[in-house]
């Protein structure tokens, strides 16, 4: 069984463990678990790693799987990284999806453009391996079905998809050597730690922004709450935070209260 | 200045937009169908698009020409807005496009022409005087030198005299008035708070001091301004932040030239409130107690209750009654 919270800060989408082998020794990830469809790895700064299998479905079906065990209240970083065909870009290269593409269903997405430096594509996502290289675009299996549901956990700004390209007209598919696909991965290791890094210092901005003072845990535990007295609990928490009222609220939630409903009215009245 | 510039393809090879494009050769260039594909997505943030926002290039349909929401206004006459842009360059913490909008990216409708159409039609139908503001959803002047928007509709006025435009801006980029003769039937407005506010709020925007020279060059190049208080927002002896800004102004200006001054408090529909919330939990101006009135929320008035109306009598004391006016 995995435990709770196996998802990280950041949760990384990977097809294949060929393409996973690299990774996993990038960020020094470790197996927690033998779940058999959709083995994880993670570390202990807030990284892991789904191996979802070939196809769009399959990266749905495990970026699902990971959302389950996500940190509340909290938001993460959502990042597929794999192998992609492009009809002009050199074998190796890396590129950041500008724009994904699902053939089979004209669905589109459009990844957030916050990060800058990299290099950037439109990404099609076909369900049969691209042979004829039509548009000057990067050709993949998982990047729809990925994002799919990673934006749907999270949101647009910090879902990427980062291909490195495998094949491409002049290097056909066919003539793909499965073994160098580990060596194509690493060859990008820095600038995939950069991404991260990217992606994380993103997130840190947003969830600071998001953070609740420590006393709200306290009192959600401590007092009985309805859906809405939750989250009239929480609007109340951050109110004090955002006028550097964290000392008085502490104070206030030493006190004994004979109901939630007192606990909430003092509080409010408390406000400016 | 832009992180990307998403293209409708409707309007990709248009003059407009290839001149736009190649001004920025070096950003992602994204193709889309329609330009809500992009800008009205779910599962975007607004506040985080805000620190690097896209330009998207699209064609406008439907409706162009919209009567302006009730008390907008500074006359009687018919008055109607249009907005050629979505989005404001400037990051104003009280401004309700962070509520309206679910992306912050700035759209540019480059349909110039079917906006000009539009206009024509409703001057055509409004015999007499009519007034038609931009920059209800955008700051009309703060990105010129990319959308060339006065270029286009200065000289489309300027043949029309019955009809007003007020462009209504923080901007202080006025190089396209200032390249080409005054004409009678623009007004040229600019928003103002207090300093104290306007460092803690109006992020981006040009200086107070920049914006006053800015519109006295204009009144000397024979162009009208305007001013406008606009969003009061009331504090604890709110009116003497209020009085050494209206010191400030009007001594730079040219007052009996001015062609109208307003203000205007702080309101903001309910809705619109409650998803800036959720961007800016831990904003103080979001925190403070509010009240609502007919679905619109306003601040609670701290200290004194007649605050706002000191503000509007001093204000009063630096201009001729005539040319005042209360919005909202």
């Amino acid at each position: 069984m995995v435990k709770a919270l196996d998802a990280g800060k950041l949760n990384i989408v990977v097809a294949h463990s060929l393409e996973a082998k690299p990774l996993i020794a990038l960020f020094n990830l470790e197996k927690v678990t033998d779940h058999t469809a959709f083995p994880i790895y993670k570390n202990d700064k807030g990284i892991s790693l789904v191996l979802s299998g070939m196809g769009k479905a399959a990266a749905t079906d495990a970026s699902n799987y990971l959302g389950t065990r996500l940190e509340p209240e909290l938001i993460s970083a959502w990042l597929n990284i794999g192998i992609a065909g492009h009809r002009s870009a050199a074998i190796g290269t890396g590129l950041l999806a500008s724009k994904i593409t699902e053939k089979a269903t004209g669905d589109v997405f459009y990844p957030g453009m916050l990060i800058s430096g990299y290099d950037s594509s439109p990404v099609i996502t076909v369900d049969e391996i691209e042979k004829e290289y039509d548009e000057d675009v990067a050709y993949e299996m998982e990047a729809s079905g990925f994002y799919r549901a990673a934006q749907a956990l999270s949101s647009s700004e910090f879902v990427q998809t980062f291909k490195i390209i495998s094949d491409n007209r002049d290097n056909h598919v066919d003539q793909i050597n499965l073994q160098n696909i580990p060596g194509m991965i690493e060859r990008q290791g820095s600038r995939i730690l950069e991404l991260v890094g990217d992606l994380l210092d993103l997130l840190d901005t947003h969830n600071s922004r998001h953070r609740l003072p420590k006393v709200f845990g306290y009192l959600e535990s401590a007092y009985k709450l309805t859906v809405t007295q939750r989250i009239q609990l929480k609007r109340h928490c951050q109110r004090f935070q955002a006028q550097d009222k964290n000392g008085l609220l502490e104070e206030l939630s030493k006190k004994n209260y004979h109901s939630t409903k007192q606990l909430l009215s003092v509080l409010e009245k408390t406000l400016d | 200045m832009f992180s990307a510039i998403y293209i409708e393809e409707e309007v990709a090879q248009w003059e407009r937009v290839q001149k736009i494009l190649a001004s920025y050769p070096s950003i992602p260039h994204i193709h889309c169908s329609r330009y809500g594909e992009v800008f009205n997505r779910k599962g975007q943030n607004f506040r985080m698009q805000k620190s690097a926002p896209a330009l998207i290039l699209a064609r406008k349909h439907g409706k162009f020409v919209l009567p302006s929401p009730e008390g907008y206004g500074f006359d009687e006459n018919p008055s109607y807005y249009f907005s050629h842009m979505l989005n404001c360059i400037y990051d104003c913490r009280y401004c309700f496009l962070q509520g309206m909008y679910r992306s912050a990216n700035y759209v540019l409708f480059v349909n110039y022409e079917d906006f000009a159409e539009s206009l024509a039609d409703m001057i055509v139908k409004n015999p007499g005087p009519s007034v038609y503001y931009s920059g209800y959803d955008c700051d009309s002047l703060a990105l010129e030198p990319v959308s060339g928007f006065c270029d286009y509709f200065l000289p489309f006025f300027a043949c029309r005299p019955e009809a007003t435009i007020e462009i209504r801006t923080k901007s202080t980029q006025i190089r396209s008035f200032l390249d080409r003769e005054a004409i009678e039937n623009c007004v040229i407005a600019m928003s103002f708070s207090p300093e104290l506010q306007s460092q803690k709020w109006e992020n981006r925007v040009p200086s107070i001091t920049k914006r006053i020279d800015a519109l006295a060059k204009l009144q000397k190049a024979g162009w009208k301004v305007a001013l406008r208080f606009e969003p009061v927002i009331v504090e604890e002896d709110s009116h003497l932040a209020y009085k050494e800004l209206f010191q400030h102004v009007f001594s730079g200006l040219d007052v009996d030239m001015l062609h109208s001054v307003s203000s205007g408090v702080f309101r903001m529909p309910v809705d619109f409130h409650k998803n800036i919330v959720k961007q800016y939990p831990d904003e103080e101006l979001f925190s403070r107690k509010m009240e609502l009135e007919d679905g619109m929320l306003s601040l609670k008035p701290i200290g004194k209750k007649d605050e706002f109306e000191k503000i509007e009598t001093s204000l009063k004391s630096f201009i001729p009654e005539e040319k005042f006016y209360h919005c909202g």
